[in-house]
């Protein structure tokens, strides 16, 4: 796993730059300002502990903004279309998390190493199949929003603090 | 000034106007959002790698704030109203934040102030002061006073503690020339004042809901030996709606040393002490103020914000009726 548990410290220090030194309220004989403070930058989510995440997508590309959204809150994403990709990938390199469709885990995981945690997108009808509870302790459903994303890659990391 | 003047700084404030104005009145870059989002690289045709941004663009921040206030009567020790005059005010201040490296923010901000007071007696009349001072003017007679004045200085460190920004501040306040302080339309107190404080806040993980939570403390010039110190708490609670919409919910409590109205009367003998010439700058002045304010990142450049606020309570002040802002800001 990528030990970096540190977010980057100019987007931390920018994530509050707005909301100190709005100014000092100055005061006369009434009030000739009144201190708003100042508002939180908006900077999407930000990932307790970045990974390397690699997800299985042949799609058209479709979901790459929700990937730019796991690169931006600290995450290294590789998005592979196929087996070879994904070998090219891992030969390359550590990976902390795989993404696949649930049809293609098998296929994917023989390829990596033991120990890859695996996250599997789910077909929102076989939630609650029985293969898929017992076998995933966390899942994806098909359509998942980046919130949702970041925090499977979390929970599957086992760094979120309850 | 009680034999400390502080110096001119009109050279400074002219200088920081200009560059303000110049930052502001840039034209517009061309966005290009893949940066901030991450870099879509191929490396081969069927991968694709999307990179944390390795650092934030954009490291400055340049806002021109307009705002509103009003204010009718004043408020005794016991937060009675009491007098019958209003004040108008219209504020502009400009502001510039820069981050140097990747932990220090340096931050400059200039008000220019038009105030007026209309209505009720006429307390400020400098004529019936014993101890005449010709540096005073009478600012009270219903017409606008305008001008710059104190130049902000401050300095912040960013750091992070378990999920919460940290952020300790330090901010200088000097007056950018000799205004006069005596009168309900005035400028401002004309004093020095040193600000120490810090906020702590938080976007908590995975979710869009932040707050925060500030104190300061500011060593302000004494006045006839009385030490007029002031403190201040901030609270504030906002959510992002989506990545360029917020609303946030915010407190300032403000609270003071000096003398309260009920002393300044006996001691004002009958508005002809220097005592009263001097009261401006030493009535205790506590006050909770709450309000709304929301934001708009029109774009990566430029957001825009809008505030409300409200005196909850008010001791020994005048009573702010009407309160607000509007806020635009160029991040460069």
């Amino acid at each position: 796993m990528n030990s970096n548990s540190n977010r980057n410290p100019l987007a931390v220090a920018l994530l509050a730059g707005m909301l100190c030194l709005a100014h000092e309220p100055v005061v006369a004989c009434g009030e000739n300002q009144f201190s708003t403070g100042g508002g939180l930058r908006y900077q999407g989510f930000l990932a307790p502990r970045p990974a390397t995440v690699v997800v299985v997508d042949d799609g058209p590309g479709d979901r790459d903004e929700l990937y730019a959204g796991l690169a931006k809150a600290g995450h290294r994403v590789t998005v592979v279309a196929n087996r070879e990709g994904l070998a090219t990938v891992l030969a390359n390199g550590k990976v902390d998390v795989l993404i696949a469709d649930l049809q293609d885990v098998d296929a994917m995981t023989s390829e990596a190493p033991s120990g890859t945690r695996v996250l599997p997108v789910v077909a929102r009808k076989l939630r609650d199949a029985p293969e898929t509870r017992d076998r995933f302790d966390l899942i994806l459903l098909e359509g998942a929003s980046l919130g949702q994303y970041l925090k499977s890659i979390d929970s599957l990391i086992g760094t979120v603090k309850r | 000034m009680n034999g400390r003047k502080p110096r001119r700084l009109r050279g400074i404030a002219g200088s920081l106007v200009v560059m303000t104005m110049v930052a502001a009145f840039q034209p517009l870059r061309a966005s290009d959002g893949s940066e901030s989002l991450g870099q879509a690289d191929s490396v081969a045709p069927a991968i694709r790698t999307f990179e944390p941004p390795a650092h934030p663009r954009k490291r400055g921040r340049v806002a021109i704030t307009y705002q509103n206030l009003g204010t009718f009567g004043a408020l005794s020790g016991s937060g009675e109203v009491f007098g019958e005059h209003e004040t108008d005010t219209h504020a502009v201040r400009l502001a510039l934040d820069y981050m140097i490296g990747d932990r220090w923010e340096a931050h400059v901000s200039l008000p220019f102030i038009r105030k007026r007071s209309r209505g009720g007696f006429v307390a400020h009349d400098p004529r019936r002061l014993t101890v005449q001072h010709p540096e005073a003017p009478l600012l009270d007679a219903g017409t606008f006073n305008s001008g710059w004045q104190d130049l902000s200085l401050g300095v912040s460190y960013h750091g992070h503690w378990r999920g919460f920004a940290i952020t300790p501040h330090v901010t200088a306040s000097l007056p950018t020339h000799e205004y006069p302080h005596f009168g309900n339309a005035a400028l401002g107190q004309n004093l020095w004042s040193l600000g120490l404080g810090f906020d702590v806040s938080r976007q908590r993980d995975f979710s869009n809901f932040f707050y925060s939570f500030g104190y300061s403390y500011r060593f302000i010039e004494k006045t006839l030996g009385y030490n007029v110190n002031r403190q201040q708490i901030r609270l504030s609670g906002g959510y992002h709606f989506t990545p360029r919409f917020s609303a946030r919910a915010f407190v300032d409590a403000n609270k003071g040393r000096g003398v309260s109205s009920a002393d300044i009367g006996r001691l004002s003998l009958n508005l002809t002490s220097e005592f009263w010439y001097q009261h401006d700058r030493l009535t205790l002045r506590e006050s909770i103020i709450g309000g709304v304010s929301c934001s708009y990142q029109v774009n990566d450049d430029y957001a825009v914000s809008l505030s409300a606020a409200k005196l909850l309570r008010g001791k020994d002040r005048q009573d702010l009726r009407r309160a607000y802002e509007i806020q635009v800001s160029r991040s460069f």
